[in-house]
């Protein structure tokens, strides 16, 4: 019997010692508004990441829900730790698919009354709507994470799920967040060989730190206004307009920045060669009409 | 004996066990890239109540002005250009004293999350490694981040150093300091040298040791029981040295795609317009797996600088 307990006290320290030497890998969690809502009834749900102790610098990951039970509404990322985003959370029937970085690295909010304690992150709010009376869950997949490590280690993360039950009353709550604050734009109009063949193109960062960038409006001297992303390559390429770039939030509120057009060059290529044409031209005139004087 | 043995046996498995189970949390304990471990991050709530301009009819009440900073200290090289990010952007830059001290504040900030992050810049404009400090600021606070350490810079004279030759070895950090230089081959060798009254080191490698092929170095320093490494630089032991080119920033700087010796905005909109497209450049391809991913842009992250 003691043998038998020896053998198993052995295994059962090598499975262990092997087993639990796997590094913690960062969770991903759903915190709703509210678990139970009623039909028509806005609610949102918060994805947090929390990346264990680790040092963390980019994120992709799609959460899933039945189209049966919720409509999607918005996605709020004014308040997430992800500064730049490679895809915005982006509505695929029944997924919504997204994916940025965190410059230099996250690994959990420090409160600076209690900075021992490093508290998760928010990845982006989604809010929706409550559609027909049951219960469905929303949940998360294909999360990964890389680490800050230089080599862009990857890690994957867990599923997690969250039920939430819509009821038959119906709640005609719309949700909102209280917004008072104008978006930040910053835009550059660059040229580069690796990006539209060292064309115009417009790159952009638009920021709102309560709601998050409802939609970014371009305007190229008299062309209509027209949505845009960043990268965006210019439609006029003469850099001749005047371009006005508008970024609104989702409390409506924007902000308009003015980038002026290259001035005209006088000594221009095409200034120089135009110019010559019209001299050869005038002085030919000049030449058949005296030549026509003269045999007249 | 048997007795003796049989007690001695079952506390070695009791021992076993208790080990087995403290593993993880060493090894979740161990950061994965080497941060400012001693950096004390404080707050303080200050609540100043500015009195209304003397002066001007009608007395009512004066105006509650509640400041809300940021300050930032630590140690970086003499002289040297330090950047403070605030969510990816520059948002401050100061210069460190000659003996490497720095601080610097970032003021009227909002209630939110920020996320800060810290580097620093040699004479020979060589970045170090970055620091991170997502911090949540509340209305009239004070937040201090004291401490920050930052890394040495490091660089070497040859990309590939024929067998035998020197391999120099050079950068900077805090003046006047023991340092160590790491090289990573098959068997790691530590190297010890001293800093100058500015910070600047160098060691000249002898390479015969090394084997033929690709090796790593990096420096270490210790201060006050702190201990600061910097980013690890690659050369490769050959039959021919090839003397490294930092003309071209693009080559030292990963995620630099326009070359303007920034890892910014602009280079995050080049590799974004990649993104899951065929055959990316190489130049923007920065893992060399044929298709820009999540993994590009995490090492363009780990080297931004605003």
């Amino acid at each position: 019997m003691n043998k038998f307990k020896t053998i198993i006290y052995i295994f059962l320290s090598i499975f262990l010692l092997f087993v639990n030497q796997k590094v913690e890998s960062s969770t991903i969690s759903i915190v709703p508004s509210n678990n139970s809502i009623g039909k028509s009834e806005q609610f949102y749900v918060d994805i947090l990441l929390d990346t264990e102790g680790k040092t963390v610098n980019g994120i992709e990951g799609s959460v899933n829900f039945s189209k049966d039970s919720f409509s999607f509404v918005r996605a709020e990322e004014g308040k997430s730790m992800v500064n730049l985003w490679i895809q915005k959370p982006v509505l695929n029937n029944e997924t919504l698919e997204f994916s940025g970085i965190m410059p230099n690295g996250f690994s959990g909010v420090i409160d600076p009354f209690n900075p021992d304690n490093k508290l998760p992150g928010l990845i982006v709010r989604l809010i929706f709507e409550g559609k027909n009376e049951g219960n469905s869950l929303i949940t998360t997949s294909k999360f990964l994470t890389t680490l800050n490590d230089g080599a862009g280690t990857l890690e994957n993360i867990l599923d997690s799920n969250i039920a939430i039950t819509v009821s038959g009353v119906s709640n005609n709550y719309i949700y909102k967040t209280k917004n008072d604050e104008t978006p930040e734009l910053t835009a550059n109009i660059i040229r580069d060989p690796n990006l539209y063949n060292n064309k115009y193109v417009l790159v952009y960062e638009a920021k709102d730190s309560l709601t998050g960038i409802k939609e970014v409006l371009i305007k190229e001297g008299r062309r209509p206004w027209k949505k845009i992303e960043s990268p965006y390559l210019l439609e006029d390429q003469s850099r001749h307009s005047i371009i006005s770039i508008q970024a609104t939030n989702y409390s409506d509120s924007s902000i308009v920045i003015n980038i002026d057009q290259l001035p005209y060059k006088l000594f221009s290529f095409w200034n120089i060669y135009v110019s010559i044409l019209i001299i050869l031209i005038i002085a030919s005139l000049f030449f058949i009409k005296k030549r026509y004087e003269k045999y007249k | 004996m048997p007795v003796m043995f049989k007690i001695f046996y079952n506390k070695f498995i009791f021992i076993l066990l208790f080990f087995s189970l403290l593993i993880p949390q060493l090894v979740v304990a161990f950061p994965i890239t080497g941060g400012p471990r001693t950096v004390t991050i404080s707050a303080q709530v200050v609540n100043n109540i500015t009195p209304p301009p003397s002066g001007g009819g009608g007395g009512g009440g004066g105006s509650i002005s509640i400041p809300t900073s940021v300050n930032f200290s630590g140690m970086a090289y003499p002289n040297s250009k330090v950047t403070i990010l605030k969510d990816g952007q520059i948002a401050i830059t100061t210069v460190a004293d000659p003996n490497a001290r720095f601080s610097v504040s970032i003021n009227n900030l909002a209630t939110d999350t920020y996320n800060f992050s810290v580097y620093g810049e040699d004479v020979n404009g060589v970045k170090s490694l970055s620091f991170s400090f997502p911090v949540y600021v509340t209305a009239g606070t004070t937040v201090n981040i004291a401490g920050i350490f930052l890394s040495p810079t490091i660089n070497v004279d040859k990309s590939q150093v024929k067998k035998g030759d020197n391999l120099m070895v050079y950068g900077q950090t805090i003046p006047n300091a023991d340092l160590g230089v790491i090289f990573h081959s098959d068997q790691e060798i530590l190297k010890n040298t001293k800093t100058d009254a500015t910070g600047l080191y160098k060691y000249n490698m002898d390479t015969t040791p090394l084997e033929y092929g690709n090796h790593d170095v990096k420096s270490k320093i210790a201060k006050d029981e702190v201990i600061a490494i910097s980013r690890e630089v690659p050369f490769i032991v050959g039959l021919v040295s090839r003397m490294q080119d930092n003309s071209n920033s693009c080559g030292t700087l990963r995620g630099d795609l326009n070359c303007d010796n920034k890892v910014n905005l602009i280079d995050f909109s080049i590799m974004a317009y990649w993104y899951k497209k065929l055959n990316p450049p190489n130049k923007v391809d920065l893992s060399g797996d044929g298709r820009v991913t999540l993994v590009d842009f995490s090492i363009m992250a780990f080297n931004w600088t605003g």
